[in-house]
């Protein structure tokens, strides 16, 4: 396993709880057509990933978490708990990741120190996704009326922001 | 930026026109985590790689077969590499029997790696010159790559074969003791002549017997002196002459076979040089010793098939490289038109010794020789015999070397059966 411990047992208490939240949302709002769908997609990815087909998992995962996003998307349009659509993507990001960072970690036989690589990602991982599901929780929750000149003063700042990142790429 | 990369700014964006298209600030919302993992993967991203790396290679001269320890050490001069993959590039041709080539860390200021393995291949000089390097941020979003300069050569040199001392007699040899006689009286151990006595020869060289024919004079016995020669080796390396089979090809053998006969000779004492003579004239000029030893391996472990129309034939063969009168010797598969042009060699004043590698020997050590085939071996063995028995008639000594018998036995078994050469020259000092 590369020296990997936590890892493979998180990504699949990741995807149980994303595929999971997902399905019961979208059931809960007489929407269970397409819950065979994303049960089909995580047992496929977590079936390649047992057998060690390591490129058709990590595809399987992209493919997963599209679909998820999408799911979480139409849950949301037709009136599905928006804690659990948040949920649901939120930890399928967090499988999806794993699954990536354990092909990499498997593309060399010789890993230095693998515990200390795992802790530190699993640190910036548990912040991403936890500090992502609650800022987008408190957006979903906090309601405050701005006037038109605000709104379009912080869409200004916001494109702003990301020409400039978009820049600082490119120069790079 | 990578294709996850790539896969989550079109999400975002996807969600983020989605919300806008159907007015539910729900579904941007649902932006927000894949956001801040993005944006997190930005701040960690590696601003660059900056490491120095030092190869060692021990030993870095080994023979054929022979394992070979490969060291790197790579040591981070720049900022924190959170996930760094460190991929050596084993150069082409070699085969790692154990270790690791590459390993995956997490690299802090001033901090090093070392990578080691074992590894062996085929005759060659291997030049390993760069590590390669991806740097990614934790998450594995965006990466940078280098290459790392670690520049070491290692030398797989021809595998030699020990061989009896050889007799050979060039018409001009050096003036240093050694093993060639030298077709000059003097000291020594064969009997040469005979002349007048002069003052000052030993009584035991007295021949009395001839003395014993005169009233008035005595004679001495003069020996042969046995000095070192010049010794020029051509390994012919042209492509029409090779051939190749499952077990490998003719030409390797041809290469042991210079190599063992530039040990024999250089440990005889004598001045050896090497023209290799195929794609392109590649040349090592006379030297004695260890150092040319290693001179001559380092060509021959380089040395491989070419072809170019101008060397198809012999007769662009550099005959002012080698000295005059000197001993030359030619090993290769002989073509046709070879035979006129080592004659000339021989016409020329050099002494020539052939040793030819049996082609249609070694072809047959892999192919079926089927009914209508042993025709085809018959004539091509005709061809051969002819070929070789020009080469006698010019006076050029020959070696047809079945080469799956030693080397040893077939130049002993050749040379021997060579007819005593003319003494073109004698002179009694």
């Amino acid at each position: 396993m590369n020296g990997l411990i936590w890892t493979p047992r998180l990504l699949l208490a990741a995807l149980s709880v994303g595929l999971g939240a997902l399905s019961l949302g979208l059931a809960l709002r007489d929407a269970a057509i397409f819950i065979p769908i994303f049960i089909a997609l995580g047992a496929a990815w977590a079936y390649t990933r047992h057998r060690g087909r390591h490129s058709i998992a990590a595809a399987l995962a992209n493919l997963t978490l599209t679909a998820t996003v999408i799911g979480a998307g139409v849950g949301l349009l037709i009136g599905a708990w928006s804690a659990l659509m948040l949920a649901s993507v939120g930890a399928t990001l967090a499988a999806w990741d794993l699954t990536h960072f354990e092909r990499r970690m498997r593309a060399l036989a010789r890993v230095e120190r693998a515990g200390d690589i795992e802790r530190r990602h699993l640190r910036w991982l548990g912040a991403a996704t936890v500090g992502g599901v609650i800022l987008a929780g408190l957006a979903l929750t906090i309601r405050t009326t701005l006037s038109f000149a605000v709104v379009f003063a912080v869409g200004l700042l916001a494109a702003l922001a990301l020409s400039g990142m978009i820049g600082a790429l490119r120069r790079e | 930026m990578t294709s996850r990369a790539t896969l989550l700014s079109l999400l975002i964006t996807a969600a983020f026109l989605s919300g806008l298209a159907v007015l539910n600030g729900g579904i941007i919302a649902l932006a927000l985590p894949l956001l801040i993992y993005l944006g997190l993967a930005l701040v960690q991203r590696p601003e660059g790689i900056q490491m120095t790396g030092e190869r060692s290679i021990s030993p870095d001269r080994v023979a054929v077969g022979e394992p070979t320890t490969i060291r790197l050490r790579l040591t981070n001069d720049g900022a924190s590499l959170s996930e760094a993959y460190i991929e050596d590039a084993p150069a082409a041709g070699l085969e790692v029997i154990s270790g690791q080539t590459g390993a995956i860390a997490s690299l802090a200021p001033g901090e090093s790696l070392t990578i080691e393995y074992v590894a062996r291949g085929p005759r060659g000089v291997y030049r390993l010159k760069h590590a390669h390097v991806v740097a990614l941020d934790g998450f594995g979003l965006f990466q940078r790559r280098a290459a790392i300069p670690a520049f070491a050569s290692l030398l797989v040199q021809p595998t030699t074969q020990r061989l009896r001392p050889i007799i050979l007699r060039p018409p001009r040899t050096r003036g240093f003791a050694g093993p060639i006689p030298s077709r000059q009286g003097g000291a020594g151990v064969d009997f040469f002549g005979l002349r007048e006595y002069q003052a000052g020869d030993r009584l035991r060289t007295v021949n009395w017997r001839a003395g014993a024919r005169y009233d008035d004079r005595i004679f001495s016995n003069v020996f042969e002196q046995e000095r070192i020669a010049d010794i020029g080796l051509i390994l012919d390396a042209r492509e029409q002459n090779d051939v190749r089979t499952a077990r490998g090809a003719l030409f390797e053998h041809a290469v042991q076979a210079t190599a063992s006969l530039a040990e024999a000779f250089l440990d005889a004492g004598n001045r050896v040089g090497l023209l290799v003579y195929g794609g392109g004239i590649e040349s090592v000029f006379p030297g004695y010793g260890r150092v040319q030893r290693d001179r001559l391996l380092r060509a021959l472990a380089r040395a491989t098939v070419g072809h170019h129309f101008i060397f198809e034939k012999l007769d662009r063969l550099p005959t002012r490289f080698f000295p005059a009168q000197s001993q030359i010797v030619f090993v290769g598969t002989l073509l046709n038109d070879d035979a006129p042009v080592l004659g000339r060699l021989r016409a020329l004043g050099y002494a020539v010794l052939v040793v030819s590698p049996d082609p249609i020997a070694f072809e047959l050590q892999t192919a079926s020789a089927g009914a209508r085939a042993q025709y085809a071996i018959r004539i091509a063995r005709a061809e051969r015999r002819l070929n070789l028995q020009a080469l006698r008639r010019h006076g050029v000594q020959v070696v047809d070397w079945d080469v799956t018998l030693p080397l040893d036995a077939a130049i002993q078994a050749a040379l021997a059966r060579q007819p005593a050469q003319r003494r073109t020259i004698v002179r009694v000092t």
